[in-house]
């Protein structure tokens, strides 16, 4: 095992102070980062020992034993033996791109053997390693018509390049997460992978108002109609039906149509009911006919049948 | 119908041991979109690759957020010109092949 000087890596002396080393690591930094010297190896390498320089040194215990050690390289048999960890070839280089995460593997094997593997405490891997987390979840929306979850149906989803079939309950709510599990992120160190969140957000495309399961919705008659009874027709989810009127309906009646309303979510066959509200429009622009008709019917009710 | 993966900026930033003041910064200076919804702060997944570069960047050079933007405005001029070259290599090759 070759002993490496850390301060040489670094340029600096050995009297340098904590400042210096700072100093002197953000310019070697600078100069070879993987950010600023893409495709090329040999600043890679360089930018590994400078963070392995700066590891040892910005750190007074690991300076303190570094120096002390360093300083009787050539009778470090002490220390030979102490090693635990056989060294591994050389020019065995990782070559995975740079991810802003070193692990041990980093490390040369005279930083393993000295310190006992990868960083304990203040770079940026440290303290991660061997701890599995679970990948980060996902979140997606998806943007569905209020007519289309009327009826349970299938749609596809592409996240992160998986494609999920997807059923899609009749009755789901506006707002309404699913989690999908495992279909999140990649665990961290052979942790769980996340989940998968969606969220419906559904457009009202219909002249109902959704409550709940119930819907709301206005129906209009003409003045005659709601005097003397008769029918009309009132749309619905799946359809017209037709209504009798009773003779006197008033303006803003409701009736219920039960089992008409919005499917109730994850209950197969399970409806909501719809409430119809009735508008009775009153005639305007009347006509000379018609006001005199309509005059001596107001004398009728007012004056009696005379 | 398109589906968007958001990473929360909490899960972002304990990952990455940042500060989500961080993003904030970034975000000030155009740097970075951040979605909020429902008191939540979130990042688009397929831009996370380009904000853990400007988090190296920051990190490991110690610059500041400002800094990290002109370095990697100047960066991705550099892999255009890089682009652009190589394109002209090629060219140049076949003319004199």
């Amino acid at each position: 095992m070759e002993f490496i000087d850390y301060y040489k890596i670094l340029e600096i002396d050995r009297n340098a102070s904590a400042d210096d080393i700072k100093k002197a690591y953000r310019k070697l930094a600078r100069k070879y980062h993987p950010d600023l010297n893409p495709n090329d190896k040999e600043a890679e390498n360089k930018f590994k020992q400078v963070n392995e320089a700066n590891e040892v040194l910005s750190d007074p215990e690991k300076r303190k034993k570094y120096d002390q050690y360093g300083q009787d390289w050539k009778h470090a048999e002490e220390f030979e033996r102490g090693g635990q960890r056989q060294s591994r070839p050389r020019g065995q280089q990782s070559s995975r791109a740079y991810s802003g995460h070193f692990t041990e593997e980093d490390f040369s094997d005279f930083f393993s053997s000295m310190f006992g593997g990868a960083a304990s405490g203040g770079f940026q891997s440290s303290g991660r390693e061997g701890v599995k987390y679970k990948g980060a979840d996902y979140k997606a929306e998806l943007h569905l018509k209020l007519s289309d979850v009327y009826k349970t149906h299938k749609q596809t989803l592409t996240v992160g390049g998986k494609n999920i079939r997807l059923t899609i309950q009749a009755g789901v709510e506006d707002g309404q997460t699913i989690k999908i599990k495992g279909y999140g992120g990649e665990g961290i160190n052979g942790g769980p992978k996340g989940d998968l969140f969606i969220s419906f957000v559904i457009k009202n495309d219909t002249d109902f108002v959704r409550e709940g399961n119930d819907l709301h919705a206005k129906v209009s008659m003409d003045l005659y109609t709601a005097v003397l009874g008769g029918e009309i027709t009132v749309p619905t989810m799946d359809g017209k039906v037709k209504l009798k009127l009773k003779p006197g309906t008033q303006n803003g009646t409701k009736v219920r149509l039960k089992g008409k309303g919005f499917p109730v979510y994850k209950e197969e066959g399970k409806f909501g009911d719809l409430y119809v509200t009735y508008q009775v429009e009153i005639p305007k622009a009347l006509s000379e006919k018609e006001k005199e008709l309509f005059m001596q019917l107001a004398n009728i009710r007012n004056h009696g049948n005379d | 119908m398109e589906t968007t993966n958001y990473i929360s900026i909490t899960t972002f930033c304990q990952y990455h041991g940042i500060e989500t003041n961080l993003l904030f910064s970034f975000q000030e200076l155009g740097m970075v979109e951040i979605m909020e919804e429902e008191s939540e702060y979130y990042l688009e997944e397929e831009k996370l690759s380009q904000l853990e570069r400007m988090i190296r960047i920051y990190k490991d050079l110690g610059l500041s957020p400002e800094g990290v933007d002109v370095v990697v405005g100047l960066l991705d001029r550099i892999q255009d010109l890089q682009e652009e070259n190589r394109r002209l290599k090629g060219k140049l090759g076949k003319l004199g092949g």
